[in-house]
């Protein structure tokens, strides 16, 4: 059974259209990366997957649930960290993971070790009991991802998780991430920094203009094409000139500025 | 530098004009028309009353005018002068630069008063010409009286200054960011203070003569400009007192400027950082429940309302509504003698006045609810939450807050009038039972007219709401006191009226009293269920409606700061 299955999905704002019937189905235990320009329909897709847009055509099933048919079902199995992480800023971060724990309806016991558990993880024990008001960008991504992994969802659905966090955070989230998808977890990311698409994801796809261009490992697309790294290949594929530009820029041999 | 800093604000302020787009440059013309047809209608009120007014009144006139001048802009001003110190998004770039503070203060000052403070001083102005026409003042009056003006808007602005830059060195770094609701209640009450001066210092003693206008005392400096304009307009000036208010002007602002380096640039620092400052709560390990969804979404709802007073405002209306008439009433020895001794008259007035305002309160208080979620509503979204677990999260807490005060309130009234007990309890139940319906209507206007606004987050709903929010408690209230009144009114409160005295819906309820007293247990059962079962049914059918809109997709209407 796939752990996400999109079929025919489109949405439309007026005359633009923002998704083009695209079809994905990402396996369990998969960690999926999904590409694309700005502009591309990268957070559009995501918010129809995870419940917050209705699509115009088509259905979305995660974890075997149509998640615009049993709303609720679906979001049982699931979580969904946002790129710009707004919480409750008047609750302190043990609270706000009380509450997660409370409409998941955990268990006592599990709730209390495993929030300890990620709290110490991402470095927040300290700073659990502070308002969520005063933390950082970085911090409130990672009680987010705490609030995530608390109640163990069989989907998860990360809208570039890496903004804000700082390298050690970056690292803990990426060996978390792929431990629990060798444990079952299935993990579908959107991101805009190329090599942590290819260094995490067993799969990639990449959207350009609403539409699917390219699905499959990272082995798969370079046989498929001559393209040696994931960059070349996405620019080409995207047509991205500017960002053609600043790589090639980036690239060069660095230059002498007079001051 | 100052020169160059207002010349630079002269040239962002053109540029923004220009930058408008089209439609706001027309609203900006109809809007402006409005003033000037407003300042013609004032005027001719002006003019009515010169014309009639003897001499002899003009100086509690003045005083009374120039009060409602310095009133217009304490209120108005504190929220544009809190915007302009610790708002304004230049600030961070500015203090990078070798501007001394001071410097940046007085060009905020100028800026404040070139704002509302300068628009009402030019429509006072106005009025006051129109006023020394019609009563063929002195030449001499004319540029006097706009001197007065224009020294109360500064003493206005004064005071405005004052308590911003006083109560963000008294206010605790974490409560920074709501600082503006603090101030807003204190100019509240100074104003309040200002119209009351004359009462107090009279003793309020009235007579049915024209002097209805008790006289300002002789140290207030609206009465010094009181003096100053009424002696202008016969040629002559008062040098004192003219001289008293320029003093206390500028002493006024001295002192204002003397905070500048505490005030300004630390509370601008406290506004735009103080949110870093760690607030460490207790930790409860041993409280951290899990609880049920529903539960736990009152208990997130209690957080945001405890920890934020500006949550609070919305009960300050009320709370002026009982202390200002208690203490008015403590003031005469006869009427407290007389309510001490008839418990049951001062309990039956009390329950009607609690069920007005509890039912009023309630109403405000709820609908915000949803607004409160502000930017963090996706998570209400993305959460597997069924509509009415939210509902009846948010319905358990908003229903439970306003009770609790109720309760608090009954039980300190009992205490003080001697309350039955039990007719304590009574009454708390029946008003709990009875705002439980407007819990309902209030959440259902909160999830279909929520608005969110950073600058001002009291503001919670949008226009057409906010009246149909009006009507409907209205409405709630007439129809849910008849049951109520029922209930709780006792059958001996029959002997204080006669027959004749009521008709309409006072009538029904006098009919109804006397079918009581006729039949008392049967008519306060039929009382008590009617009671229940309306307010019991109007809370679930609104929760639907709610639920409905919840299941269809809450949407806040977030509002652009620059609107």
């Amino acid at each position: 059974m796939s752990a996400i299955k999109v079929v025919d999905l489109s949405k439309n704002f007026g005359s633009f259209q923002a998704v083009r019937y695209i079809d994905l189905e990402i396996k369990k235990g998969e960690l999926f990366g999904f590409l694309g320009p700005n502009g591309a329909g990268k957070t559009t897709a995501i918010k129809m997957m995870t419940g917050l847009l209705e699509p115009n055509t088509g259905s979305i099933e995660v974890a075997g649930t149509d998640i615009w048919k049993k709303p609720l079902e679906a979001k049982r199995k699931m979580a969904a960290i946002p790129d710009v992480p707004i919480l409750y800023p008047k609750l302190t971060g043990r609270e706000f993971l009380r509450f997660i724990g409370s409409v998941y309806e955990i268990e006592q016991q599990t709730f209390e070790m495993r929030s300890e558990k990620y709290l110490h993880i991402f470095g927040l024990t300290d700073r659990a009991d502070d308002l969520i008001e005063s933390y950082s960008h970085g911090m409130r991504q990672k009680i987010n991802l705490c609030a995530a992994f608390i109640h163990q969802p069989e989907v998860l659905f990360l809208d570039e998780p890496t903004v804000g966090l700082d390298p050690k955070g970056a690292k803990t989230l990426k060996s978390l991430l792929r431990t629990h998808c060798d444990n079952g977890m299935t993990v579908f990311m959107s991101t805009h920094i190329l090599e942590i698409a290819e260094q995490m994801c067993d799969r990639v796809g990449i959207i350009n203009k609403g539409k699917i261009i390219a699905v499959g490992t990272m082995a798969e697309l370079k046989h498929e094409r001559t393209e040696s790294s994931l960059e070349e290949l996405f620019l080409n594929l995207t047509g991205d000139s500017d960002m053609k530009y600043l790589i090639e820029e980036l690239a060069g041999e660095d230059e002498k500025v007079d001051i | 530098m100052t020169k160059k800093l207002l010349k630079l604000y002269l040239k962002i302020a053109k540029n923004e004009f220009i930058s408008l787009p089209e439609g706001q440059k027309i609203a900006l013309v109809f809007a402006s028309l409005a003033v000037i047809f407003f300042i013609g209608i004032f005027s001719f009120i002006v003019l009515g009353i010169s014309s009639t007014l003897p001499t002899d009144f003009f100086n509690s006139l003045f005083a009374y005018a120039l009060t409602g001048v310095l009133a217009f802009n304490i209120l108005f001003g504190v929220p544009q002068i809190f915007k302009n110190l610790y708002g304004a998004s230049d600030l961070a770039f500015l203090f990078t630069l070798p501007i001394r503070t001071n410097q940046l203060f007085w060009v905020k000052f100028i800026q404040s008063l070139i704002g509302l403070p300068g628009l009402l001083w030019i429509a006072s102005c106005v009025l006051i010409t129109v006023f020394g026409v019609s009563a063929q003042a002195s030449f001499l009056f004319y540029p006097i009286s706009y001197i007065t003006i224009l020294l109360i808007t500064l003493i206005g602005m004064g005071v405005a200054y004052l308590l911003n830059l006083v109560l963000i060195q008294i206010i605790p770094v974490n409560r920074a960011k709501e600082l503006m609701t603090v101030m807003t209640a204190m100019a509240g009450i100074i104003v309040y203070v200002l119209f009351q001066i004359p009462n107090l210092m009279q003793n309020n003693i009235y007579t049915d003569e024209l002097t209805v206008l008790p006289e300002f005392p002789s140290w207030i400096p609206m009465e010094w400009g009181g003096r100053v304009l009424s002696s202008a307009i016969f040629g002559t000036i008062q040098i004192l007192p003219l001289s008293m208010l320029i003093l206390f002007t500028v002493l006024l602002l001295f002192l204002s400027s003397s905070l500048v380096e505490k005030g300004f640039r630390t509370g601008w620092i406290k506004m735009n950082d103080g949110l870093r400052n760690r607030k460490k709560l207790k930790s409860k390990k041993n409280k951290n429940r899990i609880h049920s969804p529903i539960v736990s979404i009152g208990v997130k709802e209690w957080r945001a309302i405890q920890r934020d007073m500006r949550e609070w405002v919305t009960f300050l209306p009320f709370i002026f509504l009982l202390v200002f008439p208690v203490a008015s009433i403590l003031n005469e020895g006869k009427t407290i003698d007389f309510i001490l001794s008839h418990p049951n008259i001062s309990w039956m007035l009390a329950q009607a006045a609690f069920l007005f305002m509890f039912i009023f309160m309630t109403a405000g208080f709820t609908s915000s609810s949803f607004a409160r979620e502000a930017h963090a509503i996706h998570l209400l979204r993305i959460l597997p939450l069924s509509g009415w677990q939210i509902t009846l999260g948010k319905l358990w807490i908003n229903w439970l807050i306003p009770v609790c005060l109720l309760s608090t309130l009954q039980v300190i009234a009992s205490i003080l009038l001697n309350w039955n007990p039990l007719a304590t309890i009574f009454g708390i139940v029946i008003i709990a039972i009875a705002s439980l319906g407007i819990t309902g209507i209030g959440l259902w206007l909160g999830a279909i007219g929520a608005k969110y606004d950073a600058n001002n987050p009291q503001n919670r709903l949008i226009g057409g709401v906010s009246f149909l929010l009006i009507f409907l408690c209205f409405s709630y209230v007439i129809i849910a006191m008849i049951p109520t009144m029922l209930v709780l009114l006792p059958i001996d409160s029959l002997n204080l009226f006669t027959d004749d005295e009521f008709t309409g819906l006072f009538g029904l309820l006098f009919t109804l009293l006397k079918w009581k007293a006729a039949h008392s247990l049967l008519f306060t059962f039929i009382g008590g269920f009617v009671s229940v079962i309306f307010s019991i049914g109007i809370a679930y059918f609104f929760l639907l409606l709610t639920v409905k809109k919840i299941n269809q997709g809450i949407n806040i209407k977030f509002v652009d700061k620059r609107g």
